[in-house]
């Protein structure tokens, strides 16, 4: 009898442990970043933005000195492309994207978000964007931002583009503690979820301020 | 809820030519389901009149798959701005489940599937919603598709008509099982999980902290891809 309830409690012992550990790591690795906490905390003024693309890009050297490829970020886009000029963009940096996202207009001006994920690949992406417009009414001004993957070794070449307002690599695993080389495996935890983990680009914001 | 089914069906052949990129496809309008509350008892912040239109696209099959749209469309008036304000600010907020949590008003399209595999999933989301986030994920840990659509709105929103378009890809063959159904539900989302019943921030994940009880629109789907 004593045997029998030393297993069992043997065994729960065991299972809590394990159950507590999977939280603990879980929670450990999922509370490490938060994009929209982190959005929301940014000043939206000229400076606070400023402020925010220098803490950003002092984050750069950790990512480049590891050489890890496709890291996570968000670009925000320093004018809106045209898809001929975000197609030379994306073939000169040996980007893989994974989302982007158009602004169009209203005739009233307001302005609407088209957010596309490019499993079909960017040009074809484009195609069904330009109908969805076409069919909305909605005058195309361009891609304001993306989510996609790139190569450590290809952040400053991004971020020197004058096409290029901010390079975010803040949600990329590797900030939590992950320093697989392989991005598909440093951010594997988030897979199912990944597009959630991309940081909110800085495209609205930045139209707020431009337009005062 | 009120259904409301639009019978027109437009057969015509389309060729839309686009830079480099012709499709040839046959537009069907589907069903539309309406809302329209007296009240705001299914949420201060679900707007009290909209509705989802339905409209599908048979594609040439050398172009690859069938697609279909939702299109919700709706108007928020100034008590549901007034809520959603107030969630935005995060504190003391409209009921107590959100409380001390910075909450944003948003939207979910899901597709339900009737067998076992996700027959629709979303590629892409346009909306006038102000500074949307969106989602698109697949959520249903038995499928393998992207049945969610969701959009949260990070900017002030206003009094006046939004909409949240998604197009989706069709993968249903005429099997018996290919058929489901879209809901559209309202709700309030922060970065949050819920562990052992208490809300924690969490990174990357953010969930409906308060939901409507109720879809505000349904419609069904057949058995057919490109069509209702």
């Amino acid at each position: 009898m004593n045997r029998k309830l030393l297993k069992i409690a043997t065994t729960l012992l065991v299972i809590s442990t394990l159950v507590f550990g999977a939280v603990s790591a879980y929670a450990t690795v999922k509370d490490s970043y938060n994009p929209i906490n982190k959005y929301e905390k940014i000043e939206k003024t000229n400076d606070g933005i400023e402020k925010y693309k220098q803490s950003v890009k002092e984050q750069y050297n950790q990512l480049k000195i590891a050489n890890v490829s496709d890291v996570m970020v968000t670009i925000t886009f320093d004018k809106a492309l045209s898809m001929e000029e975000l197609e030379r963009y994306v073939i000169k940096h040996n980007i893989k994207p994974v989302q982007i996202q158009a602004r169009s207009l209203q005739g009233d001006g307001t302005r609407v978000t088209t957010m596309s994920k490019t499993t079909k690949g960017y040009k074809q992406t484009d195609t069904i964007i330009q109908q969805e417009l076409q069919k909305l009414n909605l005058t195309f001004v361009g891609y304001v931002s993306m989510y996609a993957l790139v190569n450590s070794c290809d952040i400053d070449s991004i971020q020197n583009d004058r096409n290029t307002y901010l390079l975010d690599t803040s949600g990329d695993m590797f900030f939590a503690g992950k320093k697989e080389i392989d991005g598909k495996e440093r951010n594997k935890i988030d897979n199912v979820k990944i597009a959630k983990r991309f940081p909110q680009a800085l495209a609205w914001d930045l139209e707020n301020l431009r337009s005062k | 809820m009120k259904k409301k089914i639009i019978t027109s069906i437009l057969s015509v052949a389309l060729i839309v030519s686009l830079g480099i990129n012709v499709f040839a496809y046959t537009v069907t309008y589907g069903p539309t389901s309406s809302w329209n509350y007296s009240n705001y008892s299914h949420g201060s912040y679900v707007p009290k009149t909209g509705s989802m239109s339905t409209t599908f696209y048979d594609f040439d099959p050398s172009t690859g798959l069938d697609d279909a749209n939702t299109y919700v469309s709706f108007t928020l008036d100034s008590s549901n701005v007034s809520s959603i304000l107030d969630f935005n600010n995060g504190g003391d907020n409209p009921g107590t489940e959100a409380d001390n949590k910075t909450c944003y008003l948003s939207i979910d399209v899901r597709s339900k599937r009737t067998g076992s595999d996700d027959m629709m999933s979303a590629y892409s989301v346009t909306s006038s919603l102000p500074n949307p986030k969106t989602d698109i994920e697949n959520d249903d840990i038995f499928g393998n598709r992207n049945e969610e659509s969701e959009v949260v709105a990070l900017g002030t929103v206003q009094a006046q008509g939004y909409y949240m378009s998604t197009m989706w890809d069709d993968y249903r063959s005429g099997g018996s099982t290919d058929n489901g159904r879209w809901d559209c539900q309202f709700g309030v989302s922060g970065q949050y999980l819920k562990v052992g019943g208490v809300w924690i921030p969490s990174s990357g994940d953010y969930n409906a902290i308060m939901i409507s009880d109720v879809n505000q629109a349904s419609v069904s789907y057949g058995n057919n891809s490109g069509r209702p």
